[in-house]
């Protein structure tokens, strides 16, 4: 239980760090810790696909695909943009906190009780006897990331056809 | 038929692995080994179509892939578009380098594409649908300039978005009725109306509608489209929005949600929407490819229109319109590739009287323009004329006023991009240009003489394709 809530304050603390900061870079760094975190969660709630998924692909590959993607443009391509001052973060905070604390209230009271035969699928029957089709496309989303990191971090062309 | 669904899945995604060693062979090997799967999927894809009537599934390893008349309906829009893109790129790509990165990540996009049609359940869409969206977001970088990686980036963030609500729509779904198998979820939703399915429902839509860029959620496509290579553009108008954003909704809207009144009001709120805000905002554009862009959410509003009169006329007008669309904004996109290969601008300010220069594409174009107007007797007339009867059936007679009056407003900004770009007096700079290379050519060739031929042969098309698709929404899957 410490654990859980330790994960879910340093979630929420990953995401607010994710608005707030103003470098790409450090906000791709939050977001992939928020995603690791999630991952913690979901693995602790018993999802484990979930919580493979949102790892190998959220937090690992998408994370990368940024890094790499930021890493390429250059500090003067940056380009400021005006912001909302930080002080209207709390407030904006405390309204999504409140909205999301109704929201998940309403939720739980809607939702039936998780049905028993789920919980007792082990992970290998989940994994290899129910989500092949995912575990196919989970290959797929590993080469994609692969041929897409090869992509952007490849030798820029400078050869041009037009006349 | 089951050994057609595994080839039409597999082969792309076969040939994306493949590709590193074959391209080691030298350039020509890559092209041959792209046309070759392009066209193999194509073949598999084609193959299916005398038993568009009938559901084909293929039970593999444990894994469970459905062919029905709407799934083959997008299968063909993905493979022919997917087919033609991957001969344009033979010529194109060049000046980018990394041809046979290029190539992978094409036919993995085409992988993912056919894979979130095939599937039939929520979570596995989903997964598919990741791996079509990843590949475009390295696609539509794949120049390395600025403009593509921010607009790259933009549309990763807002599709981050949009994936985040399906996947909390999905896990209420299935937190509530266990499953997420298509079939048991319409059994499941069939009891009525329930606040959770609404709520689910609403994410559903927003999520979908971000990846079809309808309006509202459409912020990211005009940047999106006109940064990436030219074949990524046509392969992002003319299949990745109908496949991510409107197979989706219809599948989700008709075939597991019994399309409920309230649903199909807002398919046509938001297509009208779509319609007038992407046709006014293309007038404004001096960007040819931004002017395609805005002109594809213009189009998805048209479908969007004949799902949300929810009869039969309507819905066979959408689905016709999914094939056309994909048809003539692909060859529209591989034009305007052509000239900016040529001319290296995109400014409409900047060109004119290249119909000289540029026989082929020009000739293209005004294909394009006539079937994007909805002008007889190409393909674009015919899905207008239904979706315009379908809503005289309806007796929604504002919404067939409408549709006609967009259409002809369609004609003149189209024609105006005519005369800028193709006409009139040539601009000296552009004395000495010659006609797009070989492939390119070919490529819009066979895309401009589908728009004719579908026109003329659409009472087949129709019969044979889109009709079967219909009767899976209307009938219920």
């Amino acid at each position: 239980m410490t654990l859980l809530i330790g994960c879910l304050a340093l979630l929420v603390l990953s995401v607010v760090l994710l608005g707030v900061v103003r470098d790409l870079l450090y906000a791709s760094a939050a977001l992939a810790a928020a995603s690791v975190l999630l991952s913690i969660v979901l693995f602790h709630f018993g999802a484990n696909i979930a919580a493979a998924f949102e790892l190998s692909v959220c937090a690992g590959l998408i994370t990368v695909l940024f890094v790499s993607t930021v890493s390429l443009t250059k500090d003067s391509d940056q380009k400021t943009e005006a912001r909302l001052p930080v002080v209207f973060m709390v407030p904006m905070m405390a309204l999504f906190a409140g909205l999301a604390y109704f929201l998940v209230r309403w939720l739980a009271g809607m939702l039936p009780a998780p049905a028993a035969q789920a919980s007792a699928l082990t992970f290998q029957e989940a994994f290899w006897g129910q989500r092949t089709t995912d575990v196919l496309g989970q290959i797929s989303l590993v080469l994609v990331g692969v041929f897409g990191l090869l992509a952007i971090l490849r030798a820029k062309s400078t050869g041009r056809n037009h006349e | 038929m089951e050994t057609y669904v595994g080839s039409v899945l597999l082969i792309p995604l076969v040939g994306a692995l493949v590709m590193p060693w074959v391209s080691k062979l030298g350039r020509r090997a890559a092209d041959i080994l792209a046309g070759a799967v392009g066209l193999a999927a194509l073949a598999s894809c084609l193959a299916l179509v005398p038993g568009a009537g009938t559901t084909t599934t293929l039970r593999a390893l444990g894994a469970t892939f459905t062919v029905d008349g709407l799934s083959l309906l997008f299968l063909v829009v993905i493979n022919v578009v997917g087919f033609f893109c991957a001969v344009y790129s033979i010529d194109y790509i060049g000046h980018y380098g990394g041809r046979a990165k290029f190539y992978a990540l094409l036919m993995l996009l085409i992988f993912g594409l056919n894979g979130v049609v095939l599937v039939r359940d929520l979570f596995s869409l989903y997964v598919f649908l990741e791996v079509a969206s990843i590949s475009s977001y390295v696609l539509v970088a794949y120049n390395l300039e600025f403009d593509g990686i921010e607009s790259s980036l933009k549309y990763l963030l807002l599709s981050a978005v949009a994936t985040g609500m399906i996947l909390i729509a999905v896990s209420l779904v299935f937190a509530s009725t266990g499953t997420l198998s298509f079939a048991e979820l319409k059994s499941a939703l069939a009891g009525g109306p329930n606040p959770l399915f609404l709520f689910a429902a609403a994410l559903f839509f927003a999520g979908f509608g971000l990846k079809a860029a309808v309006v509202p959620f459409h912020a990211w496509l005009p940047d999106a489209h006109p940064s990436a290579p030219a074949p990524i553009s046509a392969m992002l108008s003319g299949v990745v929005i109908k496949v991510a954003g409107v197979y989706a909704l219809t599948r989700i809207f008709f075939g597991i949600y019994p399309a409920p009144a309230q649903v199909l009001k807002v398919f046509l709120v938001l297509g009208v929407a779509s319609m007038a805000a992407g046709a006014i905002l293309a007038y404004l554009q001096t960007d040819m490819k931004r002017m395609l862009a805005y002109s594809s959410i213009s189009q998805i509003g048209y479908i969007m229109i004949g799902l949300g009169l929810g009869n039969w006329l309507g819905v066979v007008g959408a689905l016709f319109h999914v094939v056309n669309h994909a048809l003539f904004k692909s060859l529209l996109f591989l034009n305007s590739g052509a000239v900016q290969f040529r001319t290296g601008t995109r400014d409409i300010r900047e060109m004119g009287g290249l119909e000289n220069r540029m026989p082929i594409t020009s000739v293209t174009s005004t294909f394009g323009t006539l079937s994007i107007a909805g002008i007889p007797p190409f393909n674009g007339f015919w899905s207008k004329l239904f979706i315009v009867l379908g809503a005289l059936a309806a007796k929604n007679y504002t919404i067939a006023v409408l549709t006609v009056s967009f259409s002809i407003f369609t004609l003149g900004y189209f024609l105006l991009l005519q005369r800028r770009v193709f006409f009139g007096k040539l601009n000296e700079r552009w004395r000495d240009l010659k006609e797009a290379p070989a492939a390119m050519s070919f490529a819009v060739i066979c895309l401009a003489a589908q728009c004719l031929l579908v026109g003329v042969f659409f009472n087949q098309v129709v019969r044979g394709l889109i009709e079967p698709a219909a009767r899976v929404l209307l009938g219920g899957n």
